[in-house]
Formats: C-alpha cells, structure tokens, sequence
C-alpha cells in the first residue's frame, strides 16, 4: 500500500481529476486531499464532504493544513479535529517549529521546504514530537515544479538537513502536487529520498508504513480513548428477558421472603460489632480458642 | 550528502549451473530433481516465454508446438467463494497433485480438476493470493493479517531488515481436515468472511485438462484467453560456437552467452550478421568462446523467436523443457522467461542433454 497525503484541494480545481487520476495511475492506493488554511481560523469551519473519486481506491476525509505564524495565538485545536480527518501544521519560524514539536495536538509536522529557513534542525525537538507520535512531512513536488532554482535547491537542502536531524525516523513523504505533472511514481520518490539520505528501506517505509500510522492514528485520537482504547466490535446486545421470566422470578423471591428459608439476610451493625470484639477476645487469648471456635456459627443462626 | 546508505540490500545475483539431461528412451521423461526442472519448479508463474530456436529445428518442431497449448481465463472472485460449493469439491478436493510427469502420462479417467489460480496485486505490495496444487498462499500486509487470526510466516518485503511487514500464509486445501464443520476450517471461512472480502481479478488454469469447457468455473463468467505464440524470425545472426558447453560455467564467458541470448531476446541489431554500428556507439560483440589463436569467424544461422505472452502455468514449462531436439552441436535452443513475481531464469539447452541455466533472484 502507498500513500500520498498531501494531495492540494481546493474548490473548483479543474487539475484535481487529472492528478487523482494519476496518482491512482502510478500505484498509490490512498491519497487524501489537503485543505490548507493560513493566518485565523474562519469562525464556521463547515466540514468538507469530498466525494471519493473513481479512482483512488480509499478517500479518507481530508486532512488539514494550518499555517502557524504566531506562537501566541490560539487556533484551536481540538475544535478542528471533528472537521477533518490528519491536522497537519506548518510552521514558519523556529519557535513555532518548537510550539508544534512539544505541545500542539497535531499529526503531521510539514514544513515549506523551498524556502532558506534560518535556523538548523535540532535532533532534541524533532525527536520530541516523534516521540509524541508526530511525523515530518517533506513534500517533493514543489521542487519539481519550481520554476526557479533557488526552490529546488533549497529544497534539496533542507530535506537533507531533516533527514539528517530526524535520522531518518518519523519521515513521511508526499507530494503537494498542484498539477499532474509533479507527481513521481512511489519507487521513483523512494530513489529520490535515497539521493537525499534517507536509506531505500526507510524510504520505503515513508511512503507506506509511516503515513499509514498518521493516518490510523489520526483516526484512533478521534474515535477512542485517550487514542489508547477502542472498542471495534461490543458484540451483540443480550437479549432482554422474557416475560414469564420475570414474573417467575417474582414470585421466586416473594415465596422465599415468606417462607424465610432463604439466604441469611444482612448482619446488623450491632451484631457485626459483637463478632469483632468476640475476634478480638480469642485473639488474646489462644487458650479457649478450641472452645469458642464454634461460637461465630451460632451467632449467625440465631441471628434472625 | 550523496554518501550512499549502510543499510543498503544486497543487488540481485544470478546463478548459473550446468545440468545433463539423459535422453529420452520410449517416453520415458528425464528426472525432474534437476534443472532446469528445478528452476521451472520454484517459479510457478510467469507470463513472458521467448523461445529461440534455429530456423530448422522450429520447422522440425512445429508438430510438437502445435499440440502445447496454452489456454488460461481471466475471472473475478472473492476468496470466500473460492472456498464454498462446487468450486471447492470440483477443483480443489478431487484434483491430484500436480505432478511433472502428467504431460504424457495423463489417465483420461481422472480428468478432474488440477488447476492453478493467481490473483491480481503486486508482488510485495498489495495483497496477492495464489493457488497451486490445493494450496492457497495467501501474502499479506501486516495490518491484515493480524485481522486474520490465521498462522504465517514473515516474507521479505522490500523494507528494512528484521522487521516483519508481510506474511504468507500458506493453506493446504486438500488436507483430510479441511471440511466445512472442522474447527481449523472455520477459521479460514471465518477470516475470508470478515477480512479478506474483497472480490479479485484472478488468472485461472486447469492444467489437468486445459480443452475443459464449463465446469464450476462457468458460474463466475470467465473470459477465456488463448494463447499462440508471436513469431519473430531473425535472418543471418551471429552465433557462438557450443562445442563445450560445459566449459562455459566461468562467470566470465556465461554472463556474456546470457548477454547474447537476453540481445536476441529483445530482437536487438546489435547481433546480426551485417551490423555495422560505429564502434563508438556501441562496443559490442558476439562472444566467440573460441580458443585464443583460431581466428575463424563465427557462424551466421536463420533463427526465429518464439512469444508467449500470458499466464504460464509449471505444466506448460515442463514440456518446454522436454522439447525433443537433435543431438549435433548445431540443434540448440534458448529460452528466456520472465516471472510474475520479478524473478526470470533462462535455459540454453544444446545438442542431446547439454544445459546451461540462469536465474537470476
């Protein structure tokens, strides 16, 4: 299974078919579409209903981008979860980087990699947010459709640095794709990444194994408890008992309350103390244990 | 930057061995524990077969290719279906196991069902089912076969080392125990009722008998395919002398016979007699394997190129292998298959009972 979960969408996209169809065409089995948000959340986020194409053989709902700017602001976060599928933030500064690697509820880390970002990836904070279940997101299209080189370069750059930085663990790699054209086959992305660092095998893993845990993960935050615990299947509900059932288990009490054959009725407190202190007693003195060893059993039948 | 990675996998290698095969007495077929036997064996499916053979020898043949036929058909099923009804009793429970010697000595009265089946997928990929000789191997992502609840092995996917992705799990449908009511059974018919549900695009062959019109298989529609081989005729190529195939074992002289065969087999220029490419294009030549200080050209035979393109069952294979030619230097023939699972092996038979087989895994 390959995945692709960065997929641009935006409405009215006359390229979007082309390149679904595409994708679907070169081997990927899932791709989500990608709604990018940037500077304050609208006040009503309508979720959006994307009706799965012909072509991709799943279509999860689609994964969000939010652009964060300022670290002080609040954008959120857990309202936004109802409304999309993977929450996906990309920082712009380094003190965002930091706020979303240690704190922010999110999924997928994926920062602009075209531009010369000026500061240098830490092992410390990137691991935080892998540790947290959190994955870096390189997006390879961009600077295959860069028409000019400095994105290119930057992005060769970069995506070496936080290979680098992260090595090599918690990576996944889409496309951003906003036309047909700078979509690249799955094994053609695993070459690529092994140019930039990253071994074939984890490169393998970018594509499949780490973009399907965001996304089963991103599912179980939202469904389960505490994204620890699920209940997939409750079984079927036990069948309410019948009628005659019940009225003979009525009658089953009424009669042994009446009768007074049945169970012990519950100790009182008084005679709950009495036997602690007779417990008490025998303790102390082990001498008449013998003697006194019946006597509980006969408290309780004369207790009613 | 560029430095290339430690965990690299190691690149695929190719074997070759040198084999005899004794000579056919009154149809009695040579062992089938060697190679290329073997080989044929360990690769069930393929779905590309060049046959090169010299102009003579395929006109001296055409009765024996005209009696190979190869018929397969393209059906959808589910795995669950595979499993239930007469589908199930017809051509897995009654069907014999395939055995190498069954081309000729067939029993007519035991024309049930042996049939191999290969579902759509790609290897290492997707999930791909196959079925051959009543054992259905399923191979299967991670996820899904921990949904399955049945046992398997991890199989190698193509990603790090050490950790388990896929698995195969391999079930022998013919067992005394596999009925419906057993306990093993029903977790099968457990795990293809809730998990592997999908219907899939399968490759179906009865190999018992390949003429066998409707049958259970009817119930699904299938779209039968058969298959004639394209031929290719290639006048006044260059060949290599074969006098002493069995010196040719040296990685050196047999990586550049399987060059030559694998040119011929992509019906390349470069092999012809009357090429005349400016050596700076392209340095190549026809290997001699003469001895050193001979200087007699090499030979220039009329050879015609076989095609099968499709769903190539073992059995087919088989009586490739036996294909009866002359026992002079000058009857030699190759074949070069490709897999569906990515391998290819080819065979280069000479004279009575030389052969050269390469696979490459």
């Amino acid at each position: 299974m390959f995945y692709d979960l960065n997929v641009p969408w935006s409405l009215n996209d006359p390229e979007l078919q082309r390149t679904l169809a595409f994708l679907d065409e070169l081997g990927y089995n899932v791709v989500a579409l990608t709604h990018t948000i940037s500077g304050k959340l609208p006040s009503d986020l309508v979720s959006l209903h994307i009706s799965p194409t012909a072509g991709t053989t799943t279509a999860p709902p689609p994964p969000l981008h939010l652009v964060l700017s300022d670290s002080n602001q609040n954008y959120r976060l857990s309202s936004l979860s109802g409304a999309y599928d993977i929450l996906a933030i990309r920082p712009t500064d380094e003190k965002t980087l930091q706020q979303a690697c240690q704190t922010l509820d999110c999924d997928i880390i994926s920062l602009d990699l075209t531009v010369r970002l000026g500061y240098h990836f830490k092992f410390k904070t990137l691991s935080q947010a892998i540790e947290r279940g959190v994955r870096f997101e390189i997006c390879y299209a961009p600077g295959i459709l860069a028409s000019d080189s400095m994105a290119r370069r930057n992005l060769i750059s970069n995506a070496t640095q936080l290979i680098r930085a992260t090595r090599g663990r918690g990576l996944i790699i889409s496309s951003e794709a906003k036309r047909a054209i700078g979509c690249r086959g799955p094994w053609d992305v695993v070459n690529l990444a092994a140019v930039w660092g990253l071994g074939q095998e984890r490169g393998k893993e970018a594509i499949s194994k780490e973009a399907r845990f965001v996304t089963v993960s991103a599912q179980l935050k939202r469904s389960s408890y505490r994204g620890v615990v699920d209940v997939i299947y409750g079984g079927e509900k036990p069948e309410a008992p019948k009628e005659e059932d019940k009225g003979k288990s009525d009658a089953s009490k009424k009669r042994k309350a009446g009768v007074g054959d049945g169970k012990e009725a519950p100790l009182s407190k008084r005679e709950l103390k009495r036997r602690e202190k007779k417990a008490r007693m025998e303790a102390s003195a082990p001498s008449c244990c013998n003697d006194s060893a019946p006597a509980p059993a006969q408290a309780t039948q004369n207790a009613p | 930057m560029f430095t290339l990675s430690k965990d690299e996998q190691a690149s695929s290698k190719c074997y070759v061995a040198h084999s005899t095969i004794s000579p056919l007495k009154d149809n009695q077929l040579p062992t089938m524990k060697k190679r290329p036997f073997t080989t044929m064996a360990s690769h069930p499916f393929s779905h590309t077969v060049d046959l090169i053979l010299p102009e003579e020898l395929y006109q001296n043949l055409q009765q024996a290719f005209s009696v190979i036929v190869l018929r397969y058909s393209r059906v959808t099923m589910s795995l669950s279906e595979i499993i239930t009804g007469d589908f199930f009793n017809h051509y897995i429970k009654t069907g014999h196991h395939h055995h190498c010697y069954d081309d000729i000595k067939r029993d007519p009265h035991n024309d049930t069902g042996n049939i191999v089946m290969l579902s759509e997928g790609r290897p290492a990929v997707d999930n791909v089912f196959s079925l051959r000789d009543g054992v259905l191997r399923l191979e299967i992502d991670k996820p899904t076969y921990e949904r399955c609840g049945l046992a398997g092995k991890p199989i190698p996917d193509g990603g790090r080392k050490h950790t388990k992705a896929r698995y195969a799990v391999e079930l022998n449908l013919r067992l005394p125990s596999m009925l419906h009511g057993k306990k093993g059974f029903e977790r099968i018919v457990w795990a293809f009722k809730n998990v592997l549900t999908h219907s899939v695009t399968w490759l179906f062959c009865n190999i018992q008998d390949r003429n066998a019109v409707g049958g259970p298989i009817s119930k699904h529609h299938p779209v039968v395919k058969t298959i004639s081989p394209t031929v290719t005729r290639m006048p006044k190529v260059l060949v290599p002398s074969f006098k002493s195939v069995q010196t040719l074992v040296s990685p050196q002289d047999a990586t550049e016979l399987l060059e030559w065969i694998s040119l011929l087999s992509l019906r390349s220029v470069r092999v012809n007699a009357n090429d005349n490419i400016d050596s700076y294009l392209s340095r190549y030549e026809v290997p001699s394997f003469a001895a050193s200080g001979s200087d007699e050209p090499l030979a220039s035979m009329d050879l015609v190129r076989l095609r099968w393109h499709g769903f190539i069952d073992p059995k087919f294979m088989t009586a490739m292998g036996i294909l009866p030619i002359g026992t002079s230097e000058n009857q030699w023939f190759a074949m070069n298959v490709c897999c569906f699972d990515g391998a290819a092996y080819t065979v280069l038979k000479v004279g009575k009972e030389d052969c050269l087989t390469w696979e490459c895994v």
